[in-house]
């Protein structure tokens, strides 16, 4: 899978909004696997089944990376 | 972000032949002089068409390319141009060009379609194909949010829509702001998001239903999770046609608004017409009373002999009166044998006694009723002279005369102006009118029923929800490696589902309180007015004026709605994600000297890059110097050779 690019859009204000709930209401979800997400669909690119494909992806890669 | 170097025009508009403008490195403004006629619109055109490909009118409505090339070049024979645009974004140099020329074996094009259009853009010198074109593009400067990087300031009153919750353009401005500042990023996760789950759900299904242990389990899974799709089909229908609905609605109140001015004149000659028909009914009754005053209108011939006889009646009347009410005294004492005299209650004496015995002798009995048979005589003669008086009187004609008079000028009033609406509305198809205020009217209520439909929805949705949360409790217990597997993988879809399902409000929220801060400060550098303490914003990210004292300014100027636009697109560059260069057609509008002033020393803390379309008199070069010193980066001049031809030349 093609690496997530990280120097395309500023996202901060997304990303420190986004990881605000995630560390008080989601602190289970790992905070680099939301942010790949996130910045995948910062990228005008794509279709919506080739984002759900890669949102897939990233799940599985991060699933069977745990235990 | 994207910084503009250069662009190049080739027969574009009244720029005949190729000529070019540099935009120099460095933050500040560009300004661009033209009188009215010289091309300033269309050089905002040519960024537009480089861009995007295609321009729009004042109307802010797409224009055709056909007549967008030069006039004398045509008048030559020479159809077709080509734009090109250097710019830089995120250290990559750029090469924009895109050409609108006759197609092969079309030697005098007539419409869009004789022409083909071909773009290439180069990034640092390597040439991208045409799909890695089109992503590139749209990810420096997507066309959705091309308004706040290049508008006609004229355009302005637009944002003015933001603060109708129904407004069609709105909506659709509302819509662009949230995509310049990344809403999308987060809306559009959430669907792939929730794509991506429904799937893992049925993949959990499926690995149920391969378990003897949990095959009951996985088919009553797949089963809610079947009615669940179908329900969010039905709620992805009903939203879609509540938009459509609303969006009808607004055209209709568009359309209504449009013939706002015909609606008022028609209810006004509505109005008219009912009082006609009163003030003719009130006539009528008037003319009525006059004819039967005019009955007797010969009558007040006599009146005179008449009035000399009512005075002679009434003095016999009177004498009448008084001479049966001494005989009536007198009787009375006559009658008594201890009679007192009823004026001053003395003994009456026989002396006394006898001389009213013959006084009563004098007068018989007859003549008492004979008096009393003259009085009711009298009397009914004064009746009918007095009411014969009364009917002749002319004053009564004259009355009567005048009411009828003054119905009629009233009538004729109302006629005239009834006559003159009649004219005004002559042109307008008052069905169509009605016709469009019914629809209206039915699109209301056709909303409020599809809004009742999403409730039921969403509530079944809930229903289901609920079920397939306890099944799948009981699944939990008896689940295998591979289902336990399926499950995990759903639950942290489901889990990234609903956090950025909170973070879209979450985000929503913040963005408007920073807009709102960010544009009070641009607001109250832009203003004028001492008494504003800033603007408060909705949930559309319309702006409301703030007065010292808290209040809201329900009403504004067009000049405080083209400040407020102004605030709006400077505090929506400071947070979008995506930044550019403002190109500004006509900022000033109609703006008061001091306005411009602050709009002028503004500008250069809107956006890194700001160009300005002006003519001279809107913003006099010696201004733009004093107010922009170190941050006016470089003056061009649209000069005129003819009416079809402009140069762009540089002032030094």
């Amino acid at each position: 899978m093609a690496p997530v690019d990280r120097s395309k859009i500023d996202l901060s204000a997304i990303l420190t909004t986004v990881e605000t709930i995630r560390a008080e209401r989601f602190s289970g979800l790992d905070a680099a696997l939301v942010e790949d997400v996130l910045r995948l669909h910062a990228d005008p690119g794509g279709s919506d089944a080739e984002l759900a494909r890669k949102v897939e992806e990233l799940v599985e890669q991060f699933a069977s990376r745990r235990p | 972000m994207m910084r503009l170097r250069a662009l190049h025009l080739t027969d574009f508009g009244p720029f005949k032949g190729t000529q070019t403008v540099k935009f120099p490195p460095g933050e500040g403004v560009t300004v661009f002089y033209g009188e009215n006629m010289r091309g300033k619109t269309t050089l905002l055109n040519a960024i537009r068409f480089v861009l995007f490909g295609s321009i729009i009118a004042r109307s802010a409505r797409s224009a055709s390319l056909h007549n967008a090339g030069n006039w004398e070049q045509q008048a030559a024979g020479k159809y077709g141009f080509s734009v090109a645009l250097d710019f830089t974004h995120e250290g990559r140099a750029y090469a924009l060009t895109r050409s609108h020329r006759p197609r092969h074996g079309i030697t005098v094009p007539r419409h869009d379609d004789d022409y083909l259009t071909e773009t290439f853009l180069s990034r640092d010198g390597d040439v991208l194909g045409p799909q890695e074109r089109q992503v590139e593009l749209q990810r420096i400067l997507p066309e959705q949010i091309s308004r706040f990087f290049l508008f006609d300031g004229e355009l302005l009153q637009e944002y003015e829509d933001l603060l109708s919750q129904d407004s069609e353009m709105g909506h659709r401005i509302s819509e662009a702001i949230e995509r310049i500042l990344g809403v999308p990023v987060l809306t559009r996760g959430r669907a792939t998001l929730a794509q991506a789950k429904s799937a893992a759900e049925r993949r959990a299904a499926q690995a149920a239903q391969g378990d003897h242990r949990t095959r009951e389990y996985g088919s009553q899974l797949e089963g809610l999770r079947q009615e669940r799709d179908t329900l969010d089909h039905d709620l992805e229908r009903q939203t879609h046609d509540l938009e459509d609905l609303r969006k009808r609605k607004s055209s209709l109140e568009e359309a209504l608004k449009k013939k706002e001015r015909f609606s008022i004149l028609i209810e006004k000659r509505d109005g008219l017409n009912s009082q006609i028909d009163e003030i003719e009914r009130r006539m009528d009754q008037r003319r009525d009373d006059l004819r039967k005053a005019m009955e007797h209108a010969w009558s007040t011939l006599l009146i005179k002999p008449i009035t000399a006889a009512i005075g002679v009646l009434s003095e016999r009347e009177s004498a009448l009166r008084t001479s049966i009410a001494r005989v009536e005294l007198l009787r009375s004492m006559h009658l008594k044998s201890d009679a007192e005299c009823p004026a001053c209650l003395q003994h009456v004496s026989s002396e006394a006694k006898r001389k009213v015995e013959a006084t009563l002798a004098k007068g018989s009995g007859e003549s008492l009723d004979q008096q009393q048979a003259e009085l009711s005589d009298v009397r009914r003669r004064l009746e009918a002279g007095r009411k014969f008086a009364n009917a002749a009187s002319s004053e009564v004609i004259q009355m009567n005369w005048g009411l009828v008079e003054e119905a009629a000028r009233e009538l004729f009033t109302k006629r005239d102006q009834r006559d003159d609406l009649d004219r005004q509305l002559n042109e307008v198809n008052e069905d169509a009118l009605r016709s469009t205020k019914a629809e209206y009217e039915k699109s209301i209520l056709e909303i409020s029923s599809v809004t009742n439909g999403i409730q039921m929805t969403r509530r079944k949705l809930e229903e289901k929800a609920t079920a397939t949360e306890q099944l799948r409790r009981r699944l939990d217990r008896s689940a295998g490696a591979d289902l336990e597997q399926a499950q995990k993988r759903w639950k942290l879809l489901c889990d990234l589902h609903d956090l950025l399902n909170e973070a879209v409000g979450a985000y929503r929220e913040r963005l408007r309180k920073s807009v709102e801060a960010d544009a009070s400060k641009h607001f109250l550098k832009l203003t004028t007015e001492e008494d504003y303490k800033g603007l408060s914003i909705n949930a559309n990210y319309g702006l409301t004026i703030l007065h010292n004292d808290g209040t809201p300014i329900p009403v504004r100027s067009a000049g405080a709605e083209h400040i407020v636009a102004l605030s709006l697109i400077g505090a929506l560059q400071n947070n979008a994600p995506l930044k550019g260069p403002i190109l500004i057609d006509s900022p000033f509008g109609r703006l008061d000297s001091g306005h411009r002033k602050n709009i002028v020393r503004a500008l250069p803390t809107m956006a890194e890059q700001v160009a300005l379309l002006v003519y001279e008199e809107e913003l006099p070069p010696a201004l733009a110097r004093s107010e922009l010193k170190g941050k006016l980066l470089a003056e061009y001049k649209l000069d005129r050779r003819s009416a079809r031809h402009t140069e762009l030349v540089a002032r030094t």
